[in-house]
């Protein structure tokens, strides 16, 4: 018996130490697990889109997985996206969305894989691929009614680019309150009456996107805690009436026609003074001849509510009816990894995550000229401190954009009071709340 | 004597007249192909689309029966109404436009002959160029601030204009642009037109004692009305339904100023997702073109 006994102990402590060997010896995750799968990805043609497809050929390298970059024009590539998902295709694997504009209508329709089991799971991702690296704030932006629809690939909000030097030469210095934009602006048009004071978005749909950032130094918000349309409360009122006032007095003529390009080009050409647009046109900005010595980069001043900025950012996501999904989220670990959040970052492209912006080569390339820290600054504050609310948070997202930008419009081109437009806006937003039920 | 060849005329044999047909008729393999092709691409997508009308259908969700419900509610819109405006404004300055200078343009290449080749291969070119791009040329040549127009009009020492951006301006601006790509093609039909008169009428009007002014007004403008009724129809297709140029610089803007019927049927479908009311808009607006169209070509018959 006692030699029975010692044999079963033996046997045990033999057993236990295969498995403990056979547990640390677990085999590491394999890049090329999926190699020989081809993936489609359809991507929007703005500077995130374009950057992945050029460095689409450094994964398939790395995992042998073969990337169909499909780029669209916005509309056009909505329109496709939309048709795919609709039919339920496994047409698309990977596809680029905006949360903060479709991600409620397209979570109801179902057309997002869940990644929170996936992002967690060691067997899938790889270990070194530190999911908590991405900011809370960031990943927030990502889930709808609990699901994470994809992962963020890059970080943007609107920043107000300004000319240093002119406003050194009209004795002024950069506006620390929003309060001080309109007199600020009103001095301008007296010493430089050929160069635009202050630009920004005119354009009925676009506008929503840097209006919301005024609208929240305000202290206002687009919906009532009961879910009704807010303009007409006080500090939205507020809101619009400034935006629109500035546009109408010291905004460049035609202004209800502008978006990014325009005001990219306006500022470039040495025509404007300040320009309030989104930091992903940092880029093509300071490339305009003198401006990257001249140009200074700064949030929206803080206003009665404080500084809250919008922040917005495009997110990879995986359809709920790819073919490929396991393949897909190797394409979305690898997009959103830190070496290649830190080489996007070099061409411009905001990462979302914290380490990238500590890196030695990030740093080096920041550091090299004065106004590119001043953007990475502003983008490290809009991170911390922004707002994903770019329009109200309701189904019918992109018809309520449309309505309030027509509303600011109407106060520009002088076709009705603030107040008359915002009271019709809440009416007819309310009625689309009600459409979307 | 002249021998007359008599072709014999008889009648077919008996046996080949009476034999049974073998097989399908070849008209119908010939046809088969083109007629399928049509019911395909053309008849189905239109059913479809009036099954759609019918529904309220948001992209994502399920189609939901709601019978006429979707034009009963554009009657109510205002913001089809504008849009109905506004097609037929823009259709009606653009369409006289584009007859009136394609027939003094017409007229001038008639004249130029030696020099109407070359100008023939310039002329062809606006209308040659997609209409995206043109959109963004005259985006970009029309902007207050950094567009070369305004440029060349201050130095004229003319008053700046708003252009597009202008709610009381930009669909005579809208019109110009379509003006300046498509007129070159109505020059084209009425030249067509021009080459095929006969010349006896104005001899014998030149004979009478009529003037240049008179020929032109009692001789060639009723010639020349097909031709100009076939440049109006082919234009009237298109015009009803402009989008591209509205697409590219206003986008409908500013506010409604600019929403022609297939701008705003597009927004409802593919910016709105309410794919049911942007089938019942599409639906009719066919409606109107279908109509203009027909008029037009009933006039064309009265005439010819």
């Amino acid at each position: 018996m006692n030699r029975n006994r010692i044999a079963v102990l033996t046997a045990a402590v033999a057993m236990i130490a295969v498995t403990a060997t056979a547990a640390s010896s677990a085999p590491a995750f394999d890049w090329k697990k999926y190699s020989g799968t081809t993936l489609n990805f359809l991507a929007d043609d703005n500077p995130v889109g374009q950057l992945l497809k050029e460095h689409a050929p450094e994964f398939t390298t790395l995992t042998g997985i073969r990337v169909n970059v499909l780029l669209f024009s916005e509309q056009q590539f909505r329109q496709r996206l939309t048709t795919v998902l609709q039919a339920k295709s496994g047409d698309v694997d990977v596809f680029m969305s905006l949360v903060s504009l479709e991600g409620l209508l397209y979570r109801r329709a179902g057309w997002y894989e869940d990644l929170n089991p996936i992002v967690h799971d060691p067997s899938r991702t790889a270990p070194d691929y530190d999911f908590s690296d991405l900011g809370a704030g960031v990943v927030r932006s990502s889930i709808v009614n609990g699901q994470l629809t994809g992962i963020p690939v890059n970080i943007e909000g609107p920043v107000v680019y300004y000319r240093k030097d002119v406003l050194a030469k009209c004795g002024l210095t950069p506006p620390k309150a929003l309060s001080q934009l309109a007199t600020d602006a009103a001095a301008l048009k007296k010493c430089v009456p050929d160069m635009t004071a202050f630009a920004s978005r005119g354009l009925a749909p676009a506008v929503p996107y840097t209006f919301s950032n005024f609208m929240h130094n305000f202290g206002g918000t687009y919906l009532t805690g009961a879910g009704r349309m807010a303009l007409s409360s006080p500090p939205t009122l507020a809101a619009i009436s400034y935006y629109a006032s500035l546009l109408k007095d010291y905004g460049p003529p035609g202004v209800v026609n502008y978006s990014f390009p325009q005001l990219t080009a306006l500022f470039g050409n040495g025509q404007a003074v300040m320009s309030f647009e989104s930091s992903n046109e940092f880029g093509k900005v300071v490339a305009a001849p003198g401006r990257a010595q001249d140009t200074g980069v700064m949030v929206l001043p803080p206003g009665p509510a404080g500084s809250v900025p919008t922040v917005i950012g495009w997110e990879l996501a995986i359809s709920a009816y790819a073919a490929h999904k396991d393949a897909a989220w190797y394409f979305l670990q690898w997009a959103t990894s830190k070496q290649m959040e830190v080489t996007l970052g070099l061409e411009g492209l905001a990462p979302p995550r914290t380490s990238p912006w500590h890196a030695p080569a990030f740093v080096k390339w920041l550091n090299a000229v004065p106004v590119r820290r001043e953007w990475a600054d502003a983008l490290a504050a809009i991170a911390r401190t922004g707002s994903g609310e770019v329009g109200p948070n309701i189904l019918l997202q992109p018809q309520a954009r449309q309505i309030i930008g027509q509303a600011i419009d109407s106060v520009i081109l002088g076709q009705a009071t603030a107040q008359n437009a915002a009271a019709s806006a809440d009416q007819q937003i309310d009625q689309l709340i009600q459409q979307g039920k | 004597m002249t021998v007359s060849h008599r072709f014999d005329v008889r009648p077919a044999p008996a046996a080949v007249r009476g034999a049974p047909r073998r097989g399908v008729p070849p008209a119908v393999w010939l046809l088969g192909p083109a007629l399928a092709f049509v019911i395909v691409l053309t008849v189905f997508p239109f059913l479809y689309a009036i099954y759609l009308s019918l529904n309220r259908f948001v992209f994502g969700g399920t189609p939901t029966f709601v019978g006429l419900g979707n034009y009963a509610a554009m009657l109510r819109d205002p913001l089809f109404w504008t849009g109905l405006r506004v097609t037929l404004v823009l259709y009606v300055l653009a369409l006289a436009a584009q007859l009136a200078l394609g027939l003094y343009v017409g007229m001038l290449l008639h004249r130029a002959l030696r020099a109407a080749r070359f100008l023939r291969t310039i002329l062809l070119a606006p209308f040659a160029m997609p209409s995206v791009a043109v959109g963004m040329m005259w985006l970009i040549l029309l902007d207050p601030s950094f567009g070369s127009v305004n440029y060349l009009l201050h130095l004229a020492g003319l008053p700046k204009s708003l252009f597009l951006a202008s709610p009381s301006l930009v669909v005579p601006t809208l019109a110009a642009i379509d003006t300046w790509q498509w007129t070159p093609f109505v020059a084209l039909i009425v030249l067509g037109g021009l080459q095929s008169l006969p010349a006896d009428p104005y001899e014998a009007a030149v004979v009478d004692g009529a003037s240049p002014a008179q020929l032109f007004r009692f001789i060639t403008l009723p010639l020349l009305r097909p031709s100009l009724l076939a440049a109006a129809i082919l234009r009237s297709v298109d015009l009803l339904r402009f989008f591209d140029t509205v697409y590219i610089t206003t986008q409908g803007g500013p506010g409604n100023a600019s929403t022609t019927l297939n701008i705003y049927a597009y927004q409802q479908g593919f910016q709105f997702f309410e794919l049911g009311y942007a089938s019942a808009l599409m639906l009719v607006l066919l409606l109107a073109v279908f109509a203009v169209v027909t008029g037009l070509t009933t006039l064309r018959r009265a005439i010819a």
